[in-house]
């Protein structure tokens, strides 16, 4: 059954949650995001290289 | 939007998110299913904000529709210098939309447990948590060595979550690794005495 929630109510959930959790609150990156976006980045670089390196033109067109 | 944005969210993402089901909307009205919210926003989403993420990547198999209607809420396609020319992005919230086309998860979700989140007014689809978890599970199995970050992700959801279905979370981390992980392993990682969740 599709389940149906606010935004409100989503914010209620989690503080009940962390309130159950006390210490046990996970404790996370603060920013996990936009690491992935760099480190997505540096990827395509690499395969570029490995493409020139081969001989082969670039796959992944940038703005430059 | 209506009234302040809640506690735990930052405003910018509850007003990209308000767009975003603004956009999914009409994509829906064109008669095209729900686009689906997955990646780090949907991990932002499930965790109040705890782990947050610049990037929204969305499902869908009506692309050019959804792009369209990303266009009339306030988006742009990608022109800015140093970016790759792909998806879009907001001038004034720092976000950016990347549409993913093929199957939610090659098609492994049950889409009867599709959550539906109002946001003034509009729904956003997410998949259910498990699957979120999954996920972060199926990235941390894809390396020999594990990535730690994902792990963590993984593990975060689990604990904040308020409602868990075991068996099919079992069912879809065995699934996304293979069966190299499952429930009893991120129940170690969460050092989880099984009788939180209901």
């Amino acid at each position: 059954m599709t389940r149906r929630i606010t935004l409100d109510q989503q914010s209620e959930a989690l503080a009940r949650r962390r309130a159950e959790l006390g210490e046990r609150v996970p404790k996370v990156p603060a920013n996990g995001g936009g690491r992935r976006t760099v480190s997505k980045l540096a990827l395509l670089d690499r395969l570029d290289a490995l493409d020139a390196a081969s001989g082969q033109p670039p796959k992944f067109i940038r703005n430059r | 939007m209506t009234g302040a944005p809640p506690s735990g969210f930052r405003p910018e993402f509850t007003e990209a998110l308000a767009l975003l089901a603004r956009a999914f909307d009409m994509v829906v009205a064109g008669g095209h299913a729900r686009p689906v919210l997955v990646g780090g926003a949907s991990v932002e989403f499930y965790t109040g904000g705890a782990i947050t993420s610049g990037d929204f990547d969305v499902v869908t198999g009506a692309q050019a529709a959804l792009e369209a209607a990303l266009v009339d809420v306030g988006f742009r396609r990608e022109d800015r210098a140093g970016h790759l020319l792909r998806g879009l992005y907001h001038p004034t919230l720092a976000m950016g939309v990347e549409i993913v086309s093929g199957r939610l998860f090659d098609g492994r979700t049950d889409r009867s447990r599709l959550l539906l989140v109002d946001v003034g007014g509009h729904e956003l689809a997410l998949p259910p948590i498990e699957d979120m978890i999954a996920d972060r599970m199926g990235q941390h199995a894809a390396y020999e060595r594990g990535v730690p970050e994902m792990l963590q992700q993984a593990v975060a959801l689990f604990l904040l979550a308020e409602r868990i279905d075991r068996t099919y979370l079992d069912k879809r981390i065995r699934e996304e690794t293979a069966d190299r992980f499952g429930l009893a392993d991120l129940l170690l990682e969460a050092a989880d005495d099984s009788s939180d969740h209901p």
